[in-house]
């Protein structure tokens, strides 16, 4: 049973670190790997939001590309990370913290526009990047405040793309049925890759 | 598929009723069943079928309904302590009892998390599986340092259940030879991985006294012919367990006792029975049957036995008892002695602390352990060496991370997404299992008018740590930290936390065995001291707590009790 569970430390340090991070906005179900998505966009067209505005998807799924970028596997936004952080948002949060977290991403698409006089998803690739950069460090046009935004942003995001199917099987190795514990195994033997621990 | 074993409404007298089919309660059952006695098992919540029942079991995160959260809204309306559970999600909460049905209190200025499994099979569905023999050490700590009462029984006296047991469930570990952490009937061990052993050889390299074993738990790593014969199946180390294991590759009552009693045409079982109390005759100064609430319609019934045993869990059993109360036991039933409902214990899991050890970058392992290495006892043996008295061991493994790593700074885009494919660095984590003193108290009792849903009292529960638990919490922190340094762990993190008691989930006490009728409640056959033919086998009956997890401690118990009841019923001499 529970436990601070201790043979479940590598799952408990997962969550403790993203509780660190995210702080209460994740709840403890959502870190135990309940990540959602209602709202698959796989045509490419943003739509509303169960919670978050069309503007507010826009920016959402702009960012999450930025964050993670389509490499040889799927960008965030292709497996709908913007609808599973909305979801998260509109069912799974405390209510106080989801506004609180909502109020962060409208000032940060205020502080954006005022800053470039264009909204975050109308700029091209390299001005998305240099915004990025600067809500990473917090620096002009903003502040330490949006870097915290910033770090529990990556933290959403991350866990709604490493919950996904392309996520946890083709950017991580996804195995559902390892046949046993092997303690001696090797990265190399893995394609060098990292298991996905979202499976349990 | 028609059940016939499943009643809900009967006239027969049956030898035995056994209330809770949990891991004690399903161990009674087995064992009375196979001694012949025709046995009731009932159970507060719905039925449970292995296998089939296990709904959330295999399914990948992003094919889960509503893509496997739990509703905020669920949360707060039916399971606003069971989140606190580390296995609660959105997978297993159908295994945690709704909050709401059956609320409880605590004292002003007190706290205790009470988690609770109501269904077939009880919390056995979603324990922890860690399985260790307590030694002589814990049997006599009461003796030595004066809290609590001595235990009725030695070591001696339960080792030979525990090998019963264990040979029945199946325990996997390796055999250490370490007197505070005595070996079991083991299947092979699950394997430590390269750092865990790089570890263990520094560890023991400087301590003398101080040796780092693989964990035992009740899973299957290689099962015998024995196992495969009752259609158990090796661990596939997915730590899915919570959600239900279809391979039966760890022990639940659904998995292996209660197959066993079923097939000796002995047992019934009575599903969404709520027991309200015993039912008591005081001609013949025997508990004769109970009264239970259904479930759903709330109906009141009597089922009627000649001997019955409580294994509802800790706190449920004494709540059943506090409200059994009769002109001979006004205070509920069997306690003559006055201490029924205190005593109350948990395990102390508030210290930890974790590191990184920095190399070893090509190792890795395959799959989710269900166990990991533990640090036996190895302060207060026989003496109090420390500022605090009682013991505890440590308990941890090593692993990597997947994607953790990346988080907490300001990285992203192509380098953040490669370096995120990659596991991270090695941790090393130890967290401590401490001894929690028994204190009278530390109790529960029953609010005078508050009611749940069945219409039964709500229980009171008034439970700290003491000054000498509190102690052992910053030594323990400090012990797991000092360990980590030996090991050559760098970045150490020390955390003790002000969690209450509970969230061990390993609540003991007040329904306690002991060797004086006026300071105990049983004797150490489990046997009431004032009913000789009720009996309590659940966590309810600890005298102590001791640092290891109970579990196997009370199965046990639970099966000695039964054969003593079996054979003196048999004998007319219940």
């Amino acid at each position: 049973m529970n436990k601070n569970n201790l043979f479940d430390s590598s799952r408990r340090e997962f969550l403790i670190t993203l509780t660190a991070v995210c702080g209460s906005l994740l709840s403890p179900s959502v870190l135990a790997g309940d990540f959602a998505s209602l709202s698959r966009n796989k045509g490419g067209t943003i739509k509303a939001g169960k919670i978050l505005s069309l503007a507010q998807m826009k920016a959402l799924a702009a960012i999450s590309d930025i964050i993670i970028p389509k490499t040889d596997t799927a960008s965030a936004s292709e497996v709908d990370v913007h609808g599973v952080i909305d979801n998260e948002l509109a069912f799974c949060s405390d209510r106080a913290d989801a506004a609180k977290f909502i109020n962060q991403l409208d000032r940060f698409c205020i502080l954006t526009k005022a800053d470039t006089n264009k909204p975050f998803e109308a700029l091209n690739q390299n001005k998305r990047l240099k915004c990025t950069e600067a809500l990473a460090k917090g620096s002009t046009p903003y502040k330490d405040v949006d870097k915290q935004f910033f770090i529990q942003l990556k933290a959403l995001i991350v866990m709604a793309y490493y919950t996904s199917e392309e996520g946890a099987s083709k950017a991580l190795v996804y195995d559902p049925i390892p046949g046993g514990y092997k303690g001696d195994f090797k990265v190399s033997d893995n394609q060098g890759k990292a298991f996905s621990i979202f499976h349990y | 598929m028609i059940k016939p074993f499943l009643i809900q409404k009967t006239t027969e007298t049956f030898d035995a009723i056994v209330v809770g089919s949990g891991i004690s309660g399903g161990w009674v059952a087995k064992e009375l069943c196979e001694q012949g006695l025709t046995v009731l098992l009932v159970e507060r919540g719905p039925e449970v079928t292995h296998q089939k029942d296990y709904v959330g079991e295999g399914k990948a995160l992003w094919d889960l309904p509503h893509r496997g959260k739990v509703e905020q809204q669920l949360i707060e309306d039916q399971y606003s302590t069971a989140r606190k559970c580390y296995a609660f999600n959105d997978a297993t909460k159908h295994f945690f009892a709704n909050d709401n049905d059956a609320p409880y209190q605590t004292k002003a200025g007190t706290n205790f998390d009470w988690i609770r499994g109501h269904q077939l099979g009880g919390r056995s569905l979603i324990w922890h599986r860690q399985s260790f023999r307590w030694s002589d050490h814990d049997f006599i700590d009461n003796l030595m340092d004066g809290e609590g009462t001595d235990w009725p029984i030695r070591y001696k006296d339960i080792e030979p259940w525990y090998s019963y047991v264990e040979k029945f469930i199946g325990v996997s570990g390796n055999k250490d030879g370490i007197a505070t952490l005595p070996d079991s009937e083991f299947l092979p061990p699950f394997e430590m991985n390269t750092v865990e052993k790089y570890a263990k050889s520094r560890l023991e390299k400087k301590y003398q006294d101080r040796y780092m074993v693989q964990g035992r738990c009740a899973h299957l790593s290689e099962p015998t012919q024995f196992f495969l014969d009752q259609g158990r199946q090796k661990c596939m180390a997915r730590n899915q367990c919570q959600r239900g294991c279809s391979f039966g590759a760890y022990f639940s009552t659904l998995s292996s006792t209660l197959p066993a009693a079923i097939k000796t045409n002995k047992l019934k079982i009575a599903c969404n029975s709520v027991v309200d109390s015993i039912i008591y005759d005081a001609k013949s100064n025997r508990a004769v049957g109970v009264n239970v609430v259904d479930g759903n319609s709330l109906e009141n019934r009597e089922y009627k036995a000649k001997m019955i045993f409580l294994c509802a869990s800790t706190i449920s059993t004494s709540q059943i008892m506090l409200n059994s109360k009769s002109a001979s036991f006004p205070t509920g039933i069997a306690n003559s002695s006055g201490v029924l409902g205190h005593y109350l214990m948990d395990h102390i899991y508030n210290s930890s602390a974790s590191g990184i050890i920095e190399g070893f970058e090509d190792d890795y392992y395959r799959g989710q352990r269900p166990t990991g290495p533990v640090i036996p006892r190895y302060v207060n043996l026989g003496k109090q060496t420390e500022r605090h008295s009682r013991g505890y061991f440590l308990r941890g493994k090593s692993f990597r991370n997947s994607v953790v790593h990346g988080l907490g700074d300001s990285s992203f885009g192509k380098d953040f997404k490669e370096r995120m494919s990659k596991p991270g660095p090695w941790v090393m984590h130890f967290g401590a299992s401490g001894e929690m003193q028994p204190k009278f108290e530390n109790h529960i009792s029953l609010h005078p008018t508050l009611k749940d849903k069945w219409g039964i009292p709500q229980v009171v529960i008034d439970c700290c740590w003491s000054e000498n638990d509190l102690t052992m919490m910053e030594d323990m922190a400090d012990a797991c930290a000092e360990t980590l340094e030996a090991v050559g762990a760098v970045e150490i993190n020390k955390v003790t936390t002000d969690a209450p008691p509970g969230l061990a989930i390993h609540e003991m006490g007040t329904a306690r065995m002991g060797r004086d009728p006026e300071t105990s409640v049983l004797n150490a056959n489990n046997q009431c001291h004032d009913i000789p033919n009720l009996f309590v086998t659940d966590g309810a009956c600890m005298a102590s707590s001791a640092h290891q997890n109970p579990s196997l401690t009370y199965m046990a118990l639970s099966a000695r009790a039964a054969n003593f009841a079996a054979e003196r019923y048999k004998r007319k001499e219940l």
